[in-house]
């Protein structure tokens, strides 16, 4: 176990209510491979230290809240679960980005398997990509604005280093009216453009953020299209995803519609960024925030859609039972989390030898789900 | 060779479109070998098979074809080989109608949609019975049209005795052993047909008895449930002599277990799926001299086995990847297949009672993963890496001991740069 004093360690608990306040409090889920970790949480606890938020492992009602150190000692997990923990202590990750950077990474080794490990390099590469497409869109609009000269120069710039270089001299003319040093606004630049290099600025080219957005939608579709199709679709799983999905896309549309205006518009978020950077980071990554959680669900769908007819009907109990609750902040606190499924696992007696093998076709299943959530 | 490669290299959705084109075409045969080169990654695509009137045709009996291309030894299972007269007869004689309606049903449907395959099937099993019958009447006769055409009449007609009275039970056998909705059909539940379908002929037709419990017991997802069946039988009408089918299908599992591989990677799957179906058998009927002496022995192959699998179909094929410093996707996902068939073979041995054999392998594989785990962390970028051995420890000895390997081996992954991992 880790070293770590019983005094400062928060206490474990079994939430049968538990309604988070924020998406801060609801934590951002992480895409550990192990069963009984699956779309485990991470989130900053009331005293400042990390705690972990899952389903009751024991396969009954409820959540269990406790502290994040010493997860992986807690049950059984594979290998890549034990890295991506200890790539979260060592870069302090809480947000979904960055979450999501620290199992890219230990994807990128191949710890994942092969096909996550070709999703986390490609994405590692479009991650780069989207960086620069971002950086360069909030200094060419900045410069335009201005009316300065230099977009040129930065559609020859091919690297990050280019384009960092250039901003101190060409950020010079505006730094007074800003009231910042040319140095500190490129490094707002950088920094706002790791925030919103997801977010994209171009419909035509979807970045990160968007394409969680469209599959998410498309999930939506296809349980609305099965449900109408099939009576024997499970009613209560049919409506809770359906309701779920629907304010999640809704309020992820409008989250990314914002944060493109704000894009438009750089000098008042480059100032707004200098006064209270978590207030713009907070403003500027809510559609990520909403969408943490669904690419594992649409990744269990799409596997059931290769499997045989009504496999899809028969993951639907699944889906609900692992939807992203709504903070209430967004649900004001009205809307009453739906009764969850048990999700205890069955051995039938004389075949409990054969669990383990339903251990191994859980985690390959879930290391399929970590190809899309990472990629 | 140039096919070969863009195979291994095609995305999932090109290799699924790849698939499907070969499944559907008549010569698919030809092309086994390129197909062999992708099927790990088939089978974890899960790349569904379309349906055709053949593969509906043999529902009924299709418990009782032997695996691949081998030609099982014991008086049961029927060699694939009979196939192609079987189609040839039937289409010959059945009703050119029903055979046109049977295969518009099935276009662009999926072998796993089991209302279609049923629907499919009540088509033509009618017409397949009719056919077989003017076999069985006029053997010479047809025959020799058979040979004429270039089959193996001969071996038709030695399987006819096995196809026949499962044919004429067709829509029966299918519900048997379909799944239902994706989900395999337990045997035990009141709706399931199999009970019915083993009392309604002990009796009466010891014959057709052995047929059917010997399709169930190949062929079921719950070869314990059906052994029950068997068992329950045996009790209540005492008659002992039904439980001879299942020895004689433990026996045909055990020889598979000792046949020689003619292809590593398969053949251990192949191994561990028929030591799982030995051992679920066997273990419902602990305590029957018989049986129990049949479980001592495979534990004792099931023991050598292990070994092997693990010595020739991972160890050494890792050990040539790690040397030859290159590995494709394909060639991991081959070793990994063949690591979840050892730890399903070694499974299986523990229940049977071995113990000693598999701990012994295990530490003579922990001693080598540990060498190549050294030697992989100091081999050259775009080999085979730590990430993938240890992945192999962990199926193998598990995840504490996968990890202790890392730690021991030097390396720190979660703090290596992300640009190691670009660069291979």
């Amino acid at each position: 176990m880790p070293n770590i004093s019983p005094a400062l360690a928060p206490p474990r608990a079994l939430q049968t209510d538990f309604q988070p306040a924020t998406f801060l409090e609801r934590g951002a889920s992480v895409p550990f491979t192990s069963p009984l970790l699956q779309q485990a949480r991470i989130r900053l606890g009331a005293s400042g230290m990390r705690e972990i938020v899952l389903r009751n492992p024991a396969g009954g009602p409820g959540w269990y809240v406790g502290p994040w150190a010493g997860v992986t000692e807690m049950v059984r997990v594979t290998v890549h679960d034990r890295l991506v923990y200890k790539r979260i202590e060592e870069t302090g990750a809480i947000g979904p980005l960055e979450i999501r950077r620290a199992a890219r990474a230990v994807s990128a080794e191949g710890y994942g398997g092969q096909a996550a490990k070709a999703a986390a390099i490609a994405a590692i590469d479009a991650e780069e990509r989207e960086w620069r497409s971002a950086y360069a869109a909030l200094f060419g609009t900045l410069l335009g604005q201005a009316g300065l000269a230099g977009s040129d120069l930065i559609a020859k710039a091919h690297s990050r280093r280019e384009l960092i270089d250039l901003a101190p001299s060409l950020l010079a003319p505006i730094a007074p009216r800003l009231g910042l040093a040319p140095e500190a606004i490129a490094e707002t630049l950088e920094e706002l453009a790791t925030v919103l290099a997801g977010v994209g600025g171009n419909a035509d080219q979807p970045a990160q953020t968007q394409r969680d957005l469209a599959a998410t939608q498309r999930l939506i579709a296809e349980v609305r299209r099965l449900a109408g199709e099939d009576t024997r679709a499970d009613p209560d799983a049919v409506r809770a995803i359906l309701d779920v999905g629907e304010v999640t896309v809704t309020l992820a549309e409008d989250a990314l519609r914002r944060a493109r205006a704000e894009i438009a518009r750089p000098q008042a978020l480059v100032m707004a960024w200098a006064e209270n950077r978590s207030a713009v980071r907070a403003r500027l990554t809510r559609a990520e925030w909403l969408l943490d959680g669904w690419a594992t669900l649409v990744s269990l769908w799409m596997t059931a859609g290769n499997g045989a007819p009504g496999s899809q009907r028969h993951v639907l109990p699944e889906i609900h039972l692992l939807l992203p609750m709504l903070p209430r902040e967004v649900t004001g606190g009205t809307v009453q989390p739906a009764a969850l499924p048990c999700h205890a696992r069955t051995t039938v007696r004389g075949a409990e030898w054969l669990a383990e093998f339903a251990d191994a076709d859980a985690i390959a299943r879930n290391e399929r789900a970590l190809a899309r959530t990472i990629a | 060779m140039e096919i070969a490669v863009s195979l291994r290299n095609a995305s999932e959705d090109q290799l699924r479109a790849v698939i499907a084109v070969i499944d559907r075409h008549p010569r698919r045969a030809e092309v086994e070998d390129l197909v062999d080169l992708v099927r790990p990654r088939i089978a974890g695509l899960q790349i569904p098979r379309p349906l055709t009137a053949q593969r509906a045709l043999v529902v009924p009996f299709e418990g009782l074809l032997a695996g691949g291309d081998s030609v099982p030894r014991d008086g049961l299972r029927l060699p694939r080989a009979v196939l192609p007269p079987l189609f040839t007869l039937v289409r010959e004689r059945i009703d050119p109608a029903a055979w046109a309606e049977a295969e518009r049903l099935a276009d662009a449907r999926r072998a796993d949609d089991t209302p279609a395959v049923m629907a499919v099937g009540r088509r033509l099993w009618p017409g397949v019975v009719e056919a077989l019958e003017a076999f069985h009447d006029d053997p010479r006769g047809i025959a020799r049209a058979l040979a004429t055409a270039g089959h193996d009449a001969h071996l038709l007609g030695t399987c006819l005795g096995s196809i026949l009275p499962l044919m004429r039970l067709g829509e029966a056998m299918a519900a048997a052993q379909l799944p239902r909705s994706g989900v395999p059909l337990d045997p035990t539940l009141p709706t399931a047909p199999h009970r019915s379908l083993l009392v309604g002929c002990v009796q009466r037709n010891p014959g057709l008895f052995r047929l059917i419990a010997a399709a169930l017991l190949f062929r079921s997802e719950f070869p314990d449930s059906v052994t029950r069946i068997v068992r329950d039988i045996a009790t209540r009408l005492d008659r002992p002599a039904v439980l001879g089918v299942v020895a004689e299908v433990a026996d045909a599992l055990k020889a598979d277990l000792e046949a020689p591989l003619a292809k590593p990677g398969l053949g251990a799957e192949r191994r561990a799926q028929a030591a799982m179906r030995l051992v679920s058998i066997v273990s419902v009927l602990e305590g029957m001299p018989r049986f129990d002496a049949l479980a001592i022995e495979a534990s004792r192959i099931l023991g050598r086995q292990f070994t092997v699998t693990v010595r020739d179909s991972v160890i050494a094929p890792l050990a040539e990847l790690v040397r030859a410093g290159v590995a494709d996707a394909d060639a991991l996902r081959a070793l990994e297949a063949a690591a979840h068939a050892a730890k399903r073979i070694e499974a299986a041995g523990r229940l049977a009672g071995a113990t000693s054999t598999f701990k012994e392998a295990l530490a003579a594989a922990r001693q080598t993963v540990r060498a190549l785990m050294r030697a992989a962390a100091r081999g050259p970028a775009g080999g085979i890496g730590r990430a993938e051995i240890a992945r192999l420890a962990e199926i193998l000895l598990g995840s504490d001991e996968a990890m202790a390997l890392l730690e021991q081996t030097g390396c720190h992954p979660a703090g290596a740069p992300v640009e190691n991992a670009l660069a291979s």
